[in-house]
């Protein structure tokens, strides 16, 4: 395993990455649809926000101007229904009809796989939906989210948000090799991740105490320090450092502790047939 | 010939909660420790050559699969020993991978969305396929198969036919020592099966490719394997080629009797079925040595499946002549089908005679 991967690095996961691109343009009314989705939750965010802001009075609520929230919040959407690509179903299919066990026919690390399969999806529905929502915040809010440096460390921030995404879908879909069905874990963790990333509340918004706790978990880490960067006008070094610091703490984590989980539960099907 | 497969008395147990039934039962089948052990493949030892075509067969749930995901290292043996192209499979399974090749029949490898050439593609990277060789194996499936016309074809609107014809074609695109081919013309109208079976026999004639087929249909053995391999409840009852088989059970032969057309029409299966005992019955009330006999209808065709060691063929004819109202008759030598199928049913003198005769050849 480990020497054919020397010869040719990642090479051979190009070609997943090309054929899932590939298979998302074959598909052109779902693209426009997401696009579509995201825009109408914008709308709706926009009018629930300024109505918010509106019966607070004041400028500024827990720090956070209206167009900074608003862009938090529409562009947070954006995101997530950029990384919906539904990675734990097709696991939990692959696991329950089978199917998985032509990937393990083939020389090919399963989770290696599915990540090239996805992020080339991720990248490609990030400008679909990205791109037009904060267009779309732009214009509401009249140009007040700076536009310069900060994009850059938030794409490269969301870059990094995808892969520890990915680690936790990954290993909720590796659950289903014990528990032959995926339904409820999944709704679960989607509930979870939209809760405790900042995608539904922005987190400046959650109490103190909880807050604390939620900047120790790595569900913030997919959402909220990459909209914090966007938002931010002149991020310090400092935040800058932290930031990626963490992420990339929760990605080699994450990645190692996905694959470890695996590896145990394809004994399951190693030992008791698939 | 080298060895390719080696097998030395594997057996894999499956570990198989003892379910309850009912809304009791089932509540119970949550917190149940009770647990049986399933022996899936009980005690198989076998030798693979190289270039040999291996027709695999046993009935429903009789271990084919498992001995099948045992050989491309997706299941580890319980106990047993196996090498595959030199190695054991399950604990290289990254690396066997790239010198066998898959296809089962029920599951397409290829990409549902994507038209077939890009599952080639595809293929061509997982497998680190040089161009050369990609191009080679491209023109001589060109040449073998007519497909270029398919290979813009996304994988989902194809037939069925054409669809196990580019998985099969896929398999053999990294030049795989071993192929396994898991019931590839399983749905496949008769004359797409021919044409998967001439594709399948000139892979391995032209590459010298390994084949582990397993199939239902007999045809597929027919035309395909030299060799066969039969297992039944995890146990292998027969492994020897396909003529000796026959020889084996050359003893048989089978009458086919027409009756007039009229006399089973609009007769239902229990009428049938009556007749089929009644005709039984009759055969042996005459004569007492066609015990052994086996009646069988189709349509207005009766077959009599007569063991020549037990009872001259010609007295069972005669006999049927009496009861009958025979229109015409034929004596057929026994089909591979009729055989294997004997040996399903347990038969169980004669499955009892096969495996001390390979337990005799083993020593």
């Amino acid at each position: 395993m480990n020497s054919t991967k020397r010869e040719l690095p990642f090479r051979r996961y190009l070609a997943f990455s090309r054929a899932s691109f590939l298979e998302t343009l074959t598909f052109r009314a779902s693209l426009l649809l997401s696009l579509g989705g995201s825009l109408i939750y914008t709308a709706v965010v926009c009018f629930l926000w300024k109505s918010i802001f509106n019966s607070a009075g004041t400028e500024i609520v827990n720090g956070m101007t209206y167009p900074m929230t608003l862009a938090y919040v529409a562009i947070a959407g954006a995101v997530t229904s950029s990384m919906t690509i539904y990675l734990v179903w097709d696991i939990g299919r692959d696991i329950q009809s089978g199917t998985i066990a032509l990937w393990f026919v083939k020389p090919l690390d399963y989770f290696t796989m599915n990540l090239f399969n996805s992020v080339s999806v991720i990248v490609f529905s990030f400008f679909i939906n990205v791109v037009p929502v904060f267009i779309l915040v732009e214009i509401l809010v009249g140009w007040q989210i700076p536009f310069g440096i900060n994009i850059l460390w938030f794409v490269l921030s969301v870059f990094l948000g995808v892969i520890i995404n990915f680690c936790l879908d990954f290993m909720v879909g590796t659950i289903c090799l014990h528990t032959q069905s995926i339904w409820g874990i999944n709704i679960m963790k989607e509930v979870v991740v939209s809760v405790l990333s900042g995608v539904t509340v922005p987190l400046a918004f959650f109490p103190d105490a909880l807050r604390q706790v939620m900047m120790f978990l790595p569900f913030q880490a997919i959402f909220n320090t990459p909209l914090t960067l966007m938002i931010t006008p002149n991020p310090s070094t400092e935040l800058l450092i932290r930031s990626f610091s963490i992420q990339i703490f929760w990605i080699i984590v994450l990645v190692i502790a996905a694959k470890s989980f695996f590896k145990v539960s394809s004994r399951v099907i190693t030992i008791n047939g698939g | 010939m080298e060895p390719v497969i080696q097998i030395n008395n594997i057996c894999k147990t499956f570990k198989v909660l003892n379910r309850k039934t009912g809304i009791k039962g089932a509540v119970q089948n949550l917190f149940s420790r009770d647990y049986k052990e399933i022996k899936a493949v009980d005690d198989i030892s076998l030798t693979i050559n190289e270039g040999e075509m291996v027709g695999y067969l046993g009935p429903n749930g009789a271990g084919k699969s498992t001995t099948i995901k045992v050989m491309t290292g997706i299941l580890e043996p319980t106990s047993g020993n196996i090498l595959v192209n030199g190695r054991v499979p399950y604990k290289n399974r990254s690396v066997n991978a790239q010198d066998i090749g898959v296809v089962f029949g029920q599951r397409s490898q290829l990409w549902w969305a994507l038209p077939v050439i890009e599952s080639f593609r595809i293929l061509k990277e997982v497998y680190a396929i040089p161009d050369d060789v990609y191009k080679k194996n491209m023109q001589m499936f060109s040449d073998l198969v007519n497909v270029e016309n398919l290979y813009n074809k996304p994988v989902r609107e194809m037939s069925l036919g054409q669809r196990t014809l580019c998985d099969i074609l896929s398999s053999f695109l990294h030049n795989p020592g071993i192929v396994f081919l898991d019931e590839p013309t399983i749905g496949l109208d008769v004359s797409m099966k021919s044409k998967i079976r001439y594709l399948i026999s000139e892979l391995n004639k032209e590459k010298g490719t390994t084949i582990i087929l397993t199939t239902h249909d007999m045809g597929d053995v027919d035309a395909l394997a030299k060799r066969i391999i039969i297992i039944d409840q995890g146990k292998m009852i027969y492994d020897d080629n396909i003529a000796h088989l026959k020889t084996f059970f050359g003893a048989y032969r089978t009458i086919k009797i027409t009756l007039p057309n009229e006399q089973f029409d609009g007769a239902d299966e229990e009428k049938k079925a009556k007749f089929i005992a009644d005709i039984t019955s009759q055969i042996i009330a005459k004569n007492e040595k066609a015990r052994n006999i086996h009646v069988s209808l189709d349509e207005s065709e009766l077959s009599i499946l007569v063991p020549e060691a037990e009872v001259p063929l010609i007295e069972v004819l005669s006999t049927s002549q009496e009861i009958l109202p025979v229109k015409d008759v034929q004596i057929a030598e026994i089909s591979t089908e009729s055989i294997i199928r004997k040996i399903y049913e347990g038969n169980e003198s004669k499955s009892k005679l096969l495996s001390s005769e390979v337990k005799e050849k083993a020593e």
